[in-house]
């Protein structure tokens, strides 16, 4: 790009359809001298209408991993089904493994901070604290 | 709605915003930087990778440069733009670090259409041999001469097509023109193209 370029602000509202008639037609006309801008708008719709598979894969990945001991559990209860010899050993394994998973999971979380919070009278504030105790001296 | 609201709070540097923003965007920056190198023939580490994507987006924050989008439906596309160009600034400050690098590369990225070697075919010496380069340019300037003459939009979408090798459907998407308008388009200037070739070259 050159400084007689259109900046990457006009070229991408060019690209989203967002320009006046006229402005439109200024950059249509640069367009045309211009193949380092033509070469910039064609890569720029390239990559915005590609599926990135690495990235999709590292998503798939991220979830498998926050979601571990669930699918851990899951398997050992399918287990405990095929192999009745070990019943037991696998739905205790994936008991286990499941109460991990609930855990660990955010909104427990967040279910056990609130009910913490609002547990009565076992925290008192501090400044009451010493209230109480000045009242007693 | 939502996207326009991060943006304002970005503008007015607030950090949590930024982190969002960052979070949101991190991956379409990336990706243009890696598609942008790759294009080049230019096969960096990925510590590398993660300093321009993170010199990408100090620069959008230091510099303000998200208050410069006039719309917000141009944000991605905004954001790929700045990615691709500042990977071509990295690399003309640090891969291609010898002034005689610098200048093939800089004479091949001017505003010449008539450069047709991939940049990885000229950074690894395979240039287009003299002769053939004469005549390509000649070719290039009859059918310059003869587009000329067309309505701008119809010069974009040839040269967009025959130049740049975009296919029908990119040129639709890009111009925002009917696919159909496209086709019609380029099979009349090609039709005349030939035309006009055929009474000059005699081909």
């Amino acid at each position: 790009m050159n400084r007689l370029c259109p900046q990457e602000e006009v070229l991408s509202a060019y690209l989203s359809d967002a320009l006046s008639p006229s402005q439109k037609i200024q950059v249509e006309k640069h367009l045309i001298k211009c193949r380092d801008c033509r070469v910039l708008l064609l890569d720029t719709h390239k990559i915005i209408n590609t599926v990135d598979i690495h990235h999709l894969f590292r998503q798939i990945l991220s979830f498998l991993k926050t979601n571990m001991f669930f699918f851990i559990s899951f398997i050992s209860l399918s287990l405990s089904f095929l192999f009745s010899k070990y019943f037991l050993q696998f739905l205790t394994a994936s008991i286990l493994f499941g109460s991990k998973w609930i855990v660990d999971i955010k909104t427990t979380k967040t279910l056990i901070m609130v009910q913490e919070a609002l547990k009565p009278g076992e925290k008192k504030n501090p400044t009451e604290e010493t209230i109480d105790h000045r009242d007693r001296s | 709605m939502e996207t326009e609201l991060l943006l304002k709070r970005c503008i007015n540097k607030n950090r949590n915003a930024w982190k969002e923003f960052t979070r949101l965007y991190t991956a379409l920056i990336r990706k243009s930087v890696v598609y942008k190198l790759r294009n080049l023939g230019v096969f960096l580490p990925k510590i590398d990778m993660d300093d321009i994507v993170q010199e990408i987006l100090l620069s959008i924050w230091e510099k303000d440069k998200l208050s410069r989008i006039k719309d917000i439906k141009s944000l991605q596309a905004w954001l790929v733009m700045i990615s691709i160009n500042m990977t071509l600034n990295y690399c003309r400050k640090h891969v291609f670090r010898h002034a005689k690098d610098l200048e093939s590369l800089d004479a091949y990225i001017s505003d010449n259409d008539e450069a047709r070697s991939t940049l990885k075919d000229f950074l690894s010496g395979n240039t287009v041999p003299a002769g053939e380069t004469a005549s390509f340019n000649e070719l290039c300037q009859v059918i310059n001469s003869i587009i000329s003459g067309l309505k701008a939009r119809d010069q974009l979408v040839i040269k967009l097509n025959i130049y740049d090798g975009a296919k029908q459907k990119d040129i639709a998407k890009i111009m925002n023109l009917p696919i159909s308008t496209v086709g019609t388009v380029l099979s009349r200037a090609k039709k005349e193209l030939k035309r006009q070739l055929e009474i000059k070259w005699d081909f």
